[in-house]
């Protein structure tokens, strides 16, 4: 698929607005009604779903050149966070706007039109295997003494990828520590590949670099291979979206992926796990958009559009429908609910039109301020619900939000799932 | 003193090599998509080593690059890490120049800057690997030509170069103005800073189209590309040599490797 | 040709360089608008319109004020927009610039005691509801749906749509206007003008209401509402949408004793049409419309099983219209209608229902079963009262226009005009969606009753340009039928705007049979000596004069 093959796309869209907010069944408020962090902060037409597709035919057309100055920021200065994707497919059956901001990115990648800020992060990444400006050698440092099994030298069926914000970031080294904790206890032969480990490259993807991702998703294969993994399991939702849907999407892919919340729950329902100590808080969880909305599974299908009646347009096969309802929403909050005294309220943009953090896609890297303003945007929601704590199930958004919380002076609390499990055991 | 860099844009030569194809066809090599172009890694030796000089004793560097939808992130690489002129050659003619006509369209442009001391090149572009742009330009401007430099010196209006060459080192004295093409040993082009890649944006360049430079590259009689293959496939078979104890499997690997006739 | 520096710098003093934009891409986001192939085909265009020479983004009256300024002063034509969804939201011609009123999204008040709201440009219908529902009001929602503007609908352009049986149309509801006129001054009208307050239009006696929003509206051509007050309605119902269901198939779980979705179905035209005076006449009902006919009578059945169940697909189509239920359903609905009643009580609401038991008793009328499914009743209930899926006019063939429409008495609908365009659509049947009479429209359509009326839906398909191509000869014959009854070109201006690019005769000869559009113009002519406000579709030559 190439921009190209999408003229049809970008020729159809009724320029409605759907992407620029919420579902309007669910707009609860005048406050939390929008849905698109990109427009909403950079104002004009092209940056939403909708002004990227027409900007997508205008570049088709050639009335507009990928070389214009002021398209850089036009088609990178947004999360991919697709709250746009489910608003517009609850009436679009045939359509893809994410794909299109895809393959968007991809064709200015290809031209070298990007945001000149990449450079050090994307030359770095392709010395040192991460996405964190950190040492690879580094890349182990926070399972220290907890003599993980090293799949590099032996086997498993169960590979924990830690993803790199887990494993350089310190301030977040708990959760991995406590993954492989509650791993340990619950008897499950895993390991890690530790200083060997590669980023998943799902972040870099969406940032534009899909050859890098190519790289990184062919070296993690072939690991995994050599380890006799059969299940990956991930703390990092990016990772878990890398994992499920664009791998299979790109290559042959045989094995399980599970988020560590999913993991979770199976050990809890399989009596493995067991809360005995009550966690009384109230809090609201924030779902991570690739954990949720961009987390459905990939699906194979081979198709092509016909019209029926006339003009009326369907796929045929059958295709599958990545629209939102297959996210990963319940599992989250049902570990959460069986954690006693924990109280979990709703904020009002949640599950398939949840409000992105605002890390998503290279935005915090590259747009710093816009990345900061998004996440702030969400802790007023999370202090609008009643919570005094905002929960979630991803790395790259509770760093967000912790340093959103930090520069705003507030007093609520960030943390994920696992914080509250390693409490509540 | 005035040093002119020319650098090519390329594709990177890092890319996935399973996601690049050939397109027989069309004659072009296809990039995975979403692999941005990058600097031609031997140019920016030859970037290196103009800085170096300049840092030694001070040289006004101007990088001069030729082509079509140039990206311009990337060329202002070279201001960031210290040129001080970027001059950008851009047309719809200059799409797929081989290095004949490469070196034509460079040289217009070297004559419109009139004052150069050192003219420096890559060996080779890392997507041809042709390695005649350099020569080209000494040809057309009569200069003097030292190629695969990897040392560098300027003192009393001469280059010493040393050249890497297959069965050691060549030392070579030239007089300036020359045309010296760089050799990766010369040095790793220094990296920039954020701060000094985020103001190469805004320094201002000079662009200058076929018809500013008076070439007309059509012009030019030039060799033409006949075809283009993808590489053989290849195919690997790995054999496990099973024995009691080690010194028995190297020695039936031995024997193995001299039956397929390997040695 | 861009704009001058003198005049770009001095219009970036007024909104500063954040809010101004000459991007290309950016500007092209706003030439490309839905229809605009059927517009522009008749001078070989496609997806845009001419482009704006540049976009400004306005955050308040004082810069609205300031910007029309500063074109009266540089000559300079401006054209406004809200949410910017249709033709009328592009800039009509080249050399113009393009208001995006985006920034002036506040609601400024609510009133609960006296039922009013008071807002911006940019709040949407769906905004404005959530925040009434709190207090126990509702606002009107335009039939273009939850995502447009509160203020356009009432004072810029069209607006009309299901609920306006029991909520008024729009421009009944406006109460007082602040409004930047075409020379650039700030008049307020009604209570607020006297400084009072936003709780009363002007009147009695004639009043400016008239010449701000004309018959249709001034669609982006005619000064600029900056502020409005709108008259609410009562809401009896919970004070968030409870809203259950997996995407895309959300329904609104509300209480059954005060919430009910019928679908009202005829046998033939005359008792369908009776039916509507009767209803009427009893006063019953929260919005009444013709709504899923959109898709076609021959596809309604079949598309309504697709919406409301999130694991069919449109692929499901012709296997679902080979099931014998969907058929007899399809038979069933062929002249029907949906009528949502809203009960302030459940005692009111027992009393409408009686009451439609006897209208469908005495008229030989009867309420189609399907409804009563929890999942379609409540499906049906949120989407008439939040008209919240209106773009799945989209959804068959990515493109759709009204053309051949009526407005009139309910006898209209026993006139024939239903069956012609139906014909109308069957001839080209193949280059549309063959999808049979898809005349949807509100059931009480001016004021609560009285009239009532529709539009002939066209589903094209805008990347094909045959089909397209056909998309726009419907509506040509749509205005050549309606000229012989002596009508005015309709179909969402898409006929005044195809003539407008053609040439300035045909406009003119459209113009001549709509005396609210010359109404307009002279006005326009009056008001706006240095002709700043855009070329629009109503304004240009003086078809008067001929």
């Amino acid at each position: 698929m190439a921009l190209e093959d999408l003229r049809a796309t970008v020729t159809r869209c009724s320029r409605c607005s759907y992407c620029k907010w919420i579902p309007f069944a669910h707009v609860k408020s005048w406050r939390f009604a929008k849905g698109c962090p990109s427009i909403e902060y950079n104002k004009f037409q092209s940056y939403s779903a909708s002004g990227r597709l027409c900007a997508s035919l205008s570049l088709l057309e050639e009335r507009s050149s990928y070389f214009d100055e002021g398209l850089v920021d036009i088609v990178f200065k947004c999360m991919l966070d697709g709250c746009c994707d489910v608003a517009c497919k609850i009436n679009r059956y045939d359509f893809e706007p994410v794909e299109v901001m895809r393959q968007m990115r991809f064709k200015m990648i290809d031209n070298g039109c990007y945001p000149p800020q990449d450079m050090p992060l994307i030359d770095h990444l392709k010395k040192e295997d991460n996405m964190m400006m950190a040492a690879k050698a580094d890349r182990a440092n926070w399972a220290e003494g907890l003599g993980v099994k090293d799949l590099t030298e032996e086997k498993a069926e169960v590979v924990f990828h830690v993803g790199c914000r887990f494993s350089f970031d310190e301030e977040l080294w708990r959760v991995p520590r406590t993954v492989v904790d509650l791993l340990n206890k619950a008897g499950v032969d895993f390991g890690i590949l530790g200083k060997d480990e590669n980023c998943c490259g799902g972040r870099v993807c969406d940032m534009g670099y899909r050859g890098e991702f190519i790289k990184y998703a062919e070296n993690n294969i072939d690991a995994w291979k050599n380890a006799g993994v059969k299940t990956v399991v991930t703390g990092c939702s990016d990772c878990y979206h890398a994992f499920k849907r664009l791998y299979p999407e790109e290559m042959e892919f045989n094995f399980e992926v599970v988020h560590i919340t999913e993991y979770i729950e199976r050990l809890i329902n399989e009596g493995k796990l067991k809360f005995t100590k009550e966690v009384p808080m109230t809090i609201t969880y924030h779902d991570p958009c690739h954990l949720g909305r961009r987390g459905e599974a990939h699906v194979p299908w081979k198709g092509e559009q016909k019209k029926v009646r006339g003009h009326v347009l369907v796929w045929e096969p059958r295709r599958p429908r990545y629209n939102g309802a297959q996210g990963v929403y319940e599992t989250p909050r049902n570990v959460l609910k069986s954690i006693p005294g924990v109280k979990l309220v709703e904020m009002e943009r949640n599950r398939e039109y949840a409000w992105c953090c605002g890390a998503g896609a290279g935005v915090r890297e590259r747009y710093p301020d816009f990345s900061e303003w998004t996440a702030g945007e969400r802790i007023e929601e999370a202090k609008a619900s009643g919570a005094e704590a905002i929960v979630s199930a991803c790395p790259h958004c509770e760093r967000n939000f912790m340093d959103a919380v930090a520069e705003k002076n507030e007093s609520l609390k960030v943390f994920d799932i696992l914080d509250l499990v390693r409490e509540a055991i | 003193m005035n040093i002119l860099v020319c650098m090519k844009q390329v594709p990177d030569p890092q890319a996935s090599s399973s996601g690049t194809t050939v397109d027989s066809e069309a004659k072009k090599v296809i990039m995975p998509q979403g692999t941005p172009p990058v600097l031609n890694p031997y140019d920016e030796n030859a970037l290196e080593a103009a800085l170096k000089i300049k840092d030694a004793q001070g040289a006004k560097v101007t990088v001069i690059s030729a082509g079509k939808n140039m990206a311009k992130t990337v060329l202002r690489k070279s201001i960031a890490v210290g040129a001080d002129d970027l001059i950008l050659l851009e047309d719809a003619a200059f799409e797929n120049m081989n290095s004949y006509e490469t070196a034509h369209v460079l040289v217009a442009a070297i004559k419109e800057i009139g004052e150069y001391d050192l003219i420096l090149c890559g060996r080779q572009a890392a997507d041809t690997d042709a390695g005649q742009v350099g020569s080209g330009i000494a040809s057309i401007l009569n200069l003097p030509c030292v190629t695969a430099a990897c040392k560098l010196d300027i003192s009393d209006g001469k280059a010493m170069v040393q050249r890497v060459v297959s069965d050691g080192f060549e030392d070579v004295e030239a007089p300036l103005p020359a045309v010296i093409t760089a050799s990766s040993e010369i040095g790793e082009m220094r990296y920039p800073g954020v701060k000094e890649i985020m103001a190469a944006q805004k320094v201002r360049i000079t662009s200058r189209k076929a018809s500013d430079l008076g070439v007309d590259v059509s012009q030019l009689k030039k060799p033409n590309l006949v075809s283009l293959d993808s590489p053989p496939g290849r195919t690997t078979d790995c054999q496990m040599v099973e024995a009691e104890t080690p010194e028995e499997a190297g020695a039936d690997l031995a024997v193995k490797v001299r039956e397929s006739q390997i040695l | 040709m861009a704009l001058s520096s003198e005049v770009y710098e001095a219009l970036e003093n007024i909104v500063g360089p954040d809010n101004i934009t000459e991007e290309p891409a950016t500007l092209d986001s706003y030439a490309y608008q839905w229809m605009a192939e059927l517009v522009t085909n008749v001078t070989d265009g496609g997806k845009f319109f001419d482009r704006a020479e540049a976009v400004l983004m306005p955050g308040s009256a004082e810069d609205v004020q300031a910007i029309v300024k500063a074109c009266n002063q540089h000559k300079l034509r401006f054209h406004v927009f809200s949410t910017g969804w249709g033709p009328w939201a592009a800039s009509p011609a080249e050399g113009q610039i393009l208001l995006d009123l985006r920034r002036m999204d506040k609601i400024i008040e609510i009133d609960e005691q006296n039922m009013f709201a008071v807002v911006e440009p940019y709040v949407v219908a769906a905004q404005l509801q959530a925040e009434a529902m709190k207090v126990g009001l509702n606002n009107h929602i335009s039939g273009a749906g939850a995502g447009t503007s509160v203020l356009a609908n009432a004072c810029c352009f069209q607006g009309g749509g299901p609920d306006v049986i029991y909520f008024a149309s729009p421009q009944d509801s406006i109460l007082s206007i602040e409004w930047v006129t075409p020379e650039g001054d700030i008049l307020q009208t009604g209570s607020l003008g006297s400084g009072l307050g936003w709780f009363c239009a002007e009147g009695p006696g004639p009043s400016t209401q008239g010449i701000i929003r004309g018959s249709l509206g001034g669609a982006g051509g005619w000064g600029v509402v900056t502020k409005i007050a709108i008259r609410l309605v009562h809401w009896p119902g919970p004070a968030t949408l409870p809203i259950e269901g997996t995407v895309p198939s959300y329904q609104a779980a509300l209480p059954e004793d005060q919430f009910k979705a019928a679908f009202p179905a005829f046998s033939d035209w005359q008792d369908f049409s009776d039916a509507i005076y009767r209803i009427y006449d009893s006063e019953i009902g929260y919005i009444a419309h013709r709504q899923f006919v959109m898709w076609g009578d021959e596809l309604q059945a079949a598309f309504l099983n697709i919406v409301t169940d999130p694991t069919r697909q449109l692929c499901d189509l012709e296997e679902l219209l080979e099931k014998p239920e969907i058929q007899k359903l399809t038979e069933e609905m062929q002249r029907n209608f949906q009528l949502i009643m809203v009960g302030m009580t459940p005692r009111d609401l027992e009393y409408q229902k009686k009451v439609l038991d006897q209208i469908l008793k005495e008229t030989g009328g009867w309420n189609i079963s399907f409804v009563e499914k929890p999942d379609v009743q409540r499906y049906v209930l949120l989407f008439m009262l939040r008209l919240c899926f209106k773009n799945l006019n989209f959804t068959a063939t990515g493109g759709f226009i009204d053309t051949y429409n009526s407005v009139a008495t309910p006898d209209v609908w026993a006139s024939g005009e239903i069956q012609a365009g139906k014909k109308l659509l069957k001839k080209y049947a193949g280059r549309i969606a063959d999808a049979g009479d898809q005349a949807m429209g509100p059931i009480g359509g001016q004021g609560g009753g009285g009239v009532t009326g529709w539009e002939d839906f066209v589903f094209y398909d805008p990347f094909d340009p045959d089909s397209s191509k056909a998309a726009a000869e419907v509506s040509d014959e749509g205005d050549k039928l309606k000229a012989v009854q002596g009508r005015p070109p309709g179909g969402m201006l898409l006929g005044l705007a195809r003539a407008t690019h053609a040439d300035q005769e045909a406009r003119a000869q459209k113009l001549s049979k709509s005396p609210e559009y010359n109404w307009q113009r002279k006005i326009k002519e009056t008001l706006d000596p240095n002709g700043v406000g855009s070329g629009n579709y109503f304004w240009g030559a003086d078809t008067s004069k001929k």
